[in-house]
């Protein structure tokens, strides 16, 4: 067979193709039938291209070739294991169902998007450095500051956490892949064409609504405006799938012994915002929904001559939005419990608090959206409680705050780079979280909302906070992935160009934002100059840093020295087997004998994994 | 007993983080009182800052203390202390942050009930219409029955409370003036209120706070080459004179129309 | 990659919590499910019930036609059971009878929804309470169609035998999708057809 027939990504291309241009057909024929005028409408027609061009794309990848047996009455054999595992770098590019795999397709993909997002930005840090206008027009800086914060949240940082979590959580929880591989591939797989959607829309006159596209701004954007929803609801069942089958893996996939109190924190981060991206993301795709509606079918949700309300979609928008911080902080949580407490050798300081902390500001999450509209014009009666319960929030977090202080205190804290961006996040954090405070306070909120304090306390709470733990991650699993170290002083050095350009980027916006000046504007009061050429300039070195990771880590993965199986010398499930782990993962099922953080305890185990039993020879050739 | 050890440290970390606050609160920068509801929100930016320097000093302080003290040497074997966590210690900073909590709602929610003079408004002061289009605004004065001209000046009176009613022609925009600490959104579909009383007479930055399209970053008084006038807030006299030349003004325009009118019809 | 065909996965004991993974996948997915639904619910009651708007126009909810629809679904509920009840005792022709007895009320149901926008009097596009309307309304369609569709597979299934009473998740998954469906119908007949001040009298 030649290989345009086989599942892979050059089937991909005329699959995705023939299903856009039938669908096309099909619309036109419809809209002919119903006698719509004009029967070829373009605008209708790429959106019925893209929602099932993205349909051919999976089909094309291979994700329904397990399912067609099924579909047409026949069997399907559950031990087919033809698409797990990765056994040369092609099979990085196919429809993979091994977890690892997954995770670092994940993981690699979404920082792709990371430095794309970032180049964004530092385009117009460029056109901000100086008053006045010298890169950029009011058109293109609009839609590069939309196209840089719908990248870097719906298509890096949710994503981003998915990818660790596929790759560590079966690893940790000792089960050999997730419950649905099948699933898990296609949300993968599904990421790469939202974020195909989002960029193309450039090719469209682009969006310039800024990443929460409200109406009725929206609705005056070009035809990019709703590309820009289309990919987020292709990016929002990506995630539903996924924390779908987090859960299910949580919940039914633990090894034998590992109890509830028995799992990592890192699970128990993924747990709190799996169940936050199920009940929260549909809120955005139905927001979404109603908005390209509006745009593409001529219904009235939100238009002003239709009697619409604007506000309503501010509603359902932040009701998953605000969520969404903490489906983007959460694991970034659970990562910087795993790092402290490896690396510092010492039990995570309140264990149990640190859960149901994350439990507890997970449920929170769902009672503070309206936060973000205290100057909208919303409800006044809704104004006190939702200050209340946003300012509950810092309760739990503060509980986190402490106890990884509490961590560090009598342990033997090593200071790899793994644990500097772990105690770097936890400076950066509180700062942002320190200014959430105020922000949540609402007379305070009215008087600088829209402004670069925003913009600020935001940067502090997802670069500070989330890529921090992220850099944290990617540090402290690099030699279970690769089998090989990294370079800690090429590491370090990383760690201190970020942390510092972090602050020096992100603390003068409050300043800004306090005295006046509004987010999202290409040019500003002349007295804001000298602080953002600053800026500028420390966003430059921030952008340059990532050169110096992204060199450690491809030169670290060819030639670093071999890490062996546990370098950190971690007790979790993971470290228990060879780095990089063998494609099916544990050759035994481990029992689970102890909680995961016993440092300090004499000859303390958390897991074992026991002597495989002499061989049975009754299952070859089932 | 541990606590014991690290009570001095907590001491230490207060008063450098009380030294942060003072000086986060003596450098801070603020645009000017210009209204009575800015000095109170002042405050409790003030208030904001001394906690926030007194918690970020205690975390840093323990974070620097402990990765100092508690470093690992060179081939370092040992491990680190096995305690699991310590009742006491966890309700301690579970109660501090809720203090904290309880303070910050207290004191919004005093000034929030304080500064919502809406109502004293609708009785008392003026009462401006605000509508924000693509891209500026548009006052409509209803106590005196005065519609302004798109681009024309907001000019109030000092010391008594302005009540808008907010409304927008197209999208969303945010209607801001910095120096009187007051924002709200104009909406399409909805009319918003808000109220202000300013308090000092001069010129003041209006700011257009929400993505509003192209135009967005023009419509901001400060911005250089902007056409969105300054709001002016003058005395009771200037404003009544104002008031007065701008009846005048409508009335005579109106008059020219009505000859135009007629003109053309004849 | 024949190399990993012949890799045999190691057998899997987990922790026991006597869960059907493939079972809970599908009610969480359902409860993300609601979640969407409950985005148009937010924007239905916030113009509705907080907003008061009324619906375009002069005209009525049929809301005595859809009670017999509503019966309808909800009786085809119980015929999607019958295909249990029928596996369990292995008659194939009752369940194959009980799944087409189901999808013959589902697409009964279709059908009649389809004529009831016929008869409104209003469009999508006739002001914000005609969007809402039609897009609950659709949205639940959509999720019946869905639903007809998964019945027609299960019916391919049912011929070719594949269905026994030890191993039958799919059927049983379909059929929660099923009861899903029509407990959404129940709550939206609820919400936008009888709660007070939801019908407009004919003008």
């Amino acid at each position: 067979m030649t290989t345009a027939l086989k599942p892979n990504l050059a089937r991909c291309i005329w699959t995705s193709a023939l299903f856009a241009v039938l669908a096309m057909l099909v619309a036109a024929a419809v809209r002919q039938i119903l006698g719509m005028d004009p029967v070829v409408q373009w605008s209708t027609l790429v959106v019925v291209a893209y929602i099932f061009g993205a349909v051919g794309f999976i089909v094309g990848i291979g994700g329904f070739d397990y399912w067609w047996p099924w579909i047409i009455g026949k069997d399907i054999d559950p031990h087919d294991h033809s698409q797990h595992g990765a056994y040369s770098w092609r099979d990085y590019f196919k429809f993979n169902t091994d977890h690892k795999v997954i995770g670092i397709q994940y993981i690699v993909f979404t920082f792709i998007m990371f430095l794309i997002g970032g180049m964004f930005a530092m385009i117009f840090r460029a056109e901000l450095a100086n008053p006045g206008y010298q890169v950029l027009s009011d058109e293109q800086y609009n839609a590069l500051i939309s196209q840089h914060g719908v990248i870097m949240i719906f298509v890096f940082l949710v994503p981003v956490f998915a990818g660790i979590g596929n790759y560590v959580i079966p690893l940790m929880l000792g089960a050999p892949d997730m419950a649905f591989p099948r699933v898990n591939a296609v949300s993968f797989w599904l990421l790469p064409i939202a974020s195909f959607t989002l960029l193309s829309s450039f090719a469209f006159g682009s969006f310039d609504t800024g990443w929460t596209g409200y109406p009725t701004l929206s609705e005056q954007s070009p035809f990019g405006g709703t590309l820009f929803q289309i990919g987020v609801i292709i990016a929002g069942s990506s995630s539903i799938a996924t924390a779908v089958n987090f859960l299910v893996t949580i919940v039914t996939m633990r090894a034998p012994g590992m109890t509830l109190f028995r799992m990592p924190l890192l699970v128990w981060a993924n747990l709190a915002t799996s169940a936050l991206v199920v009940a929260a993301t549909p809120f955005v795709a139905g927001a979404m929904f109603m908005a390209m509606f509006d745009r593409e079918m001529g219904t009235n949700f939100f238009t002003i001559a239709g009697g619409g309300s604007a506000i309503a979609y501010q509603h359902i928008f932040w009701f998953y939005s605000h969520p969404a911080v903490y489906i983007m902080v959460l694991p970034g949580f659970g990562i910087i419990s795993e790092v402290i407490a490896t690396h510092s050798r010492k039990p995570v300081f309140g264990y149990r608090a640190v859960a149901f902390s994350s439990a507890g500001i997970a449920v929170l999450g769902f009672s503070v959206w309206a936060h973000h509209m205290f100057a909208s014009g919303m409800a006044s009666w809704l104004r006190v409680p939702i200050m209340i319960s946003t300012l509950l929030i810092a309760i739990p977090t503060g509980i986190k705050i402490f106890s990884w202080l509490g961590t560090v205190w009598d342990g033997v804290v090593r200071l790899t780079t793994a644990n500097l961006f772990a105690l770097g996040f936890i400076i950066a954090f509180t700062i942002g979280g320190l200014s959430g405070v105020m922000l949540a306070v609402v007379p305070f909120d009215v008087s600088i909302t829209n402004s670069y304090f925003i913009v600020a306390h935001f940067h502090y709470v997802l670069f500070g906070g989330s890529i921090l733990t992220i850099f944290a991650g990617f540090y402290h699993w690099f030699p279970k992935v690769t089998g090989r170290m990294y370079n800690e002083r090429l590491g370090r050095l990383h760690f201190w160009i970020v942390f510092i350009a972090l602050n020096v980027t992100f603390f003068p916006m409050h300043y800004q934002g306090l005295m006046g000046m509004p987010r999202r504007v290409a040019d500003y009061a002349p007295e804001f100059g000298w602080s953002n050429t600053l800026i500028s300039v420390a966003s430059f070195a921030l952008g340059a840093s990532t050169l110096i990771f992204v060199y450690n880590m491809i030169h670290s993965a060819r030639h670093g020295k071999p890490a062996g199986a546990n370098p950190w010398g971690g007790l979790t499930l993971e470290w228990l087997l060879s780095s990089p782990p063998p494609v099916f993962n544990f050759p035994v099922t481990p029992r689970v004998i102890g909680g995961p953080y016993r440092f300090g305890e004499e000859g303390a185990r958390h897991a074992i994994i026991p002597e495989p039993e002499p061989a049975e020879t009754e299952k070859v050739g089932a | 007993m541990k606590n014991l050890k690290v009570l001095p440290l907590a001491i230490i970390g207060t008063v450098i983080g009380a030294v942060i606050s003072v000086i986060l609160i003596v450098t801070r920068t603020l645009p000017m009182q210009a209204s009575e509801q800015a000095a109170n929100i002042d405050y409790l930016y003030i208030f904001f800052l001394a906690f926030s320097g007194i918690i970020f000093g205690i975390v840093t302080l323990f974070l620097l203390v402990g990765v100092y003290r508690f470093r690992a040497r060179p081939n370092d074997q040992r491990e680190g202390k096995n305690v699991h966590g310590n009742t006491g210690l966890e309700i301690l900073w579970t109660a501090i942050p809720f203090v904290i909590v309880v303070a910050c709602v207290i004191g919004g929610w005093y000034v929030l009930a304080k500064d919502d003079v809406y109502a004293a408004g609708e009785k008392s002061g003026q009462k401006i219409h605000i509508i924000g289009y693509q891209f500026g605004w548009k006052f409509d004065y209803m106590n005196e029955e005065i519609a302004l001209k798109e681009e024309a000046e907001l000019v109030v009176p000092v010391g008594q409370p302005i009540a808008f009613e907010l409304t927008s022609n197209d999208v969303m925009h945010a209607f801001w003036v910095p120096d009187w600490r007051f924002q709200m959104s104009t909406l399409p579909t909805q009319t918003n209120y808000a109220s202000v009383t300013p308090s000092k007479i001069g010129t003041f930055d209006v700011v257009c706070a929400y993505l509003c399209g192209v135009g967005h970053t023009g419509m901001n008084s400060a911005v250089e080459g902007s056409i969105i006038p300054q709001v002016r807030v003058v005395s009771q006299a200037d404003f009544d004179k104002w008031v007065a030349e701008r009846k005048a003004a409508l009335a005579q325009e109106a008059e020219q129309a009505d000859q135009t009118t007629t003109a053309e019809a004849a | 990659m024949s190399a990993a065909v012949e890799h045999n996965a190691p057998e899997v004991q987990p922790y026991r919590t006597g869960l059907n993974p493939n079972l809970m996948g599908l009610i969480i997915f359902l409860v993300s499910e609601l979640a969407l639904f409950g985005a148009f619910f937010m924007y239905y009651g916030h113009m509705r019930f907080i907003g008061k708007v009324d619906y375009p126009g002069a005209f009525h909810i049929p809301a005595n036609e859809t009670s017999i629809n509503t019966l309808i679904l909800v009786l085809s509920s119980f015929t999607a059971e019958f295909a249990l009840l029928a596996l369990l005792k292995r008659h194939n022709a009752g369940v194959f009878f009980s799944l087409l007895a189901t999808f013959i009320l589902g697409s009964i149901f279709l059908g009649l929804q389809v004529h009831e926008y016929m008869i409104l009097g209003f469009t999508p596009q006739d002001t914000a309470v005609g969007s809402i309307f039609f897009s609950l309304t659709g949205l639940h369609g959509l999720h019946v169609f869905v639903g007809l569709v998964l019945l027609l597979l299960a019916m391919i299934r049912t011929c070719t035998h594949k269905w026994t009473p030890e191993k039958h998740t799919g059927l049983l998954g379909i059929s929660v999708y099923w009861h899903f469906v029509d407990i959404v119908w129940v709550i939206l007949f609820t919400v936008v057809y009888c709660l007070p001040g939801t019908v407009t009298a004919p003008a």
